[in-house]
């Protein structure tokens, strides 16, 4: 296993209030290669387990491993065997040509020039980053800048990629891609990932398990395929029609209604799915229908209304 | 891939943080003009303003119009050269982005430094011969020779690498302040009082300058400037001691202050 926590806590003193504990007896392991989203709200202590992950916070009782190393105490040495990329915050130099960043990188991390040569090549090609060597890092677009982040991070071949947020502010094409990239890389690579993220779509792209986190413990660690079985039940059918209003029927319940549309949700603890698709084709004059499973951004609030 | 990086190793990545500093610098070519010009505009009006001066006034110091012309080019060049080197520090610290950065196995502020003493002398060597040949244009006169050229240039450097410690304390100072900029304003003043920065220290009352030479202040600038002035071997070492005084205390001092803040970093101070 790469990653280790053990009844992990913090406590922050605070001048004139109570103490605030940000993290309560957390425990769990993450094995290599493994893509782990940590998962909670704001304030749920995500980012301060990932600082004591990293090294960046001593903890107030508990025990931890990364790669082998006590974060807190082995910081520097622990920095080669992780990457960190903060979506909101860079890790390059501002005015400098990413190329100069990339090889000032290299250097920090004493890789062997053969290596960093061939190991920089195969990331910016994954990536998609040759034209953007040259360019300062000032004058990037965000997509751009966080492709070279995720680059940099993973130029001295970590072993863990923590991921706080890496896709905030991007847009729709600039996420799709990046996540693309991110599980890519991951897999070739071996590196495990911990991600953080608000965006269930990072989630569902980018992890296989989730850790879900509120008032500083954990609440579920599960894959995310079990998630969605044990908290998923609701199936959402979409039927387009010739219709132009579609008539509701049996007892479905209507999460949409407009023209030529009906999207219906069915309980499929209750109710067979084939019997219901068969409804819908006697009763309206079906151009297409679609079954998904409800968006894991439900199933979350229902995680949080289930277990406060 | 577990490289693992020797002291060696860390002495090249300082290396080449200092030549990225250095090329970053020359690369920028208008702000260099731009600096230039700042630099030529108060040297010309400090000119004029020295020659409205009677000449008995600076004659009391044993100073004449052209020495403390040249005199300021080499207070200005230092620091312009520095500018505002403490602001890097201050926006990676607020806006947190000094987090990421302090996960690598050379210390943030060695790393930041190292590049920061790069762009300076850059700077430093962009300036020199332009500002020297305005002092010329300006007094008619040099009050050195070209054999004194390399203990002024060691002497600048030294003085600007003293500013850059106390820079780099002042940028680390957001870290108990939350803000560097009044930390700063008060270094700043102190600096161009006590440090001489418009007038020799020599023209100072006595009081002033016996409290002046207790402070690191003109080990920054008179020291260099007043090399430039009095050529003379006795005057040269007693300078560049002083320096090497200060230079050594303020880098223990960015060394303690640069664990204090680590320190706090991680015992939650900031992180919170």
């Amino acid at each position: 296993m790469i990653v280790e926590a053990k009844g992990l806590t913090k406590t922050f003193l605070r001048a004139r209030s109570e103490p605030f504990t940000a993290v309560s007896g957390v425990d769990f392991t993450i094995d290599a290669g493994e893509r782990v989203a940590f998962i909670g709200p704001n304030g749920a202590g995500k980012s301060t387990t990932l600082k004591m992950l990293t090294g960046l916070l001593y903890p107030s009782a508990g025990a931890a491993r990364v790669a082998g190393f006590v974060p807190w105490a082995e910081r520097r040495r622990l920095a080669y065997e992780i990457g960190i990329v903060f979506g909101q915050r860079s890790q390059l130099w501002y005015h400098l040509r990413v190329r100069d960043s990339f090889d000032l990188l290299a250097k920090i991390y004493g890789l062997d020039s053969k290596l960093y040569r061939a190991r920089a090549e195969r990331i910016t090609n994954v990536l998609q980053i040759e034209a953007l060597l040259d360019e300062p890092v000032k004058t990037l677009s965000l997509g751009q800048r966080m492709r070279c982040e995720i680059a940099a991070a993973l130029l001295h071949g970590p072993k863990v990629l923590f991921l706080d947020e890496p896709t905030i502010g991007l847009d729709v094409t600039a996420k799709a891609l990046l996540r693309e990239h991110l599980k890519h890389l991951a897999e070739a690579e071996d590196t495990a990932i911990v991600l953080t993220s608000h965006d269930i779509g990072d989630i569902e792209h980018i992890c296989a398990r989730v850790i879900l986190v509120n008032h500083g413990r954990i609440l579920l660690d599960e894959p995310l395929e079990n998630l969605r079985a044990s908290f998923l039940r609701e199936k959402r059918i979409t039927i387009v029609t010739e219709d132009e209003r579609p008539e509701p029927f049996g007892a479905a319940v209507v999460v949409e209604r407009g023209p030529h549309r009906l999207t219906l949700s069915i309980d499929a603890s209750t109710f067979a799915i084939d019997e219901v698709v068969a409804e819908a084709l006697k009763r309206l004059r079906v151009r297409d229908l679609t079954i998904e499973n409800a968006p894991l951004e439900e199933i979350i609030r229902h995680l949080y209304r289930e277990r406060p | 891939m577990s490289a693992r990086i020797t002291s060696a190793g860390a002495f090249a990545a300082l290396a080449h943080a200092f030549r990225l500093g250095w090329s970053e610098t020359w690369a920028q070519r208008s702000a260099l003009l731009g600096t230039f010009v700042n630099y030529a505009v108060i040297l010309s009006l400090w000119a004029n303003l020295y020659r409205q001066l009677h000449p008995q006034s600076l004659a009391r110091a044993s100073l004449g119009y052209a020495q403390v012309v040249w005199y300021l080019a080499l207070t200005e060049l230092v620091a312009l050269a520095i500018g505002y080197a403490f602001r890097q520090i201050q926006d990676e610290i607020l806006d947190g982005s000094v987090t990421a950065l302090l996960v690598r196995p050379v210390g943030y502020v060695a790393l930041t430094a190292a590049q920061e003493i790069g762009r300076t002398a850059a700077k430093i060597a962009a300036l020199a011969v332009p500002g020297a040949a305005l002092a010329y244009w300006l007094t008619g006169t040099a009050p050195f020779g070209a054999a004194v050229v390399p203990a002024v240039a060691v002497s600048v450097m030294a003085g600007a690498a003293n500013l850059l410690a106390m820079q780099v304390l002042v940028g680390l100072s957001t870290a108990w302040f939350g803000t560097a900029r009044p930390v700063f304003f008060i270094a700043q003043k102190l600096m161009f009082v006590l440090g001489g920065l418009i007038l020799p220290l020599d023209a100072y009352p006595a009081v002033l300058v016996k409290i002046a030479w207790l402070t690191p202040f003109p080990a920054m600038l008179y020291a260099p400037a007043s090399v430039a002035l009095d050529p003379t071997w006795p005057h040269v070492a007693a300078m560049l001691a002083v320096q090497a005084f200060w230079l050594g205390l303020a880098w223990l001092a960015v060394v303690a202050a640069s664990t204090a803040f680590e320190r706090r970093y991680v015992e939650g101070g900031l992180a919170a």
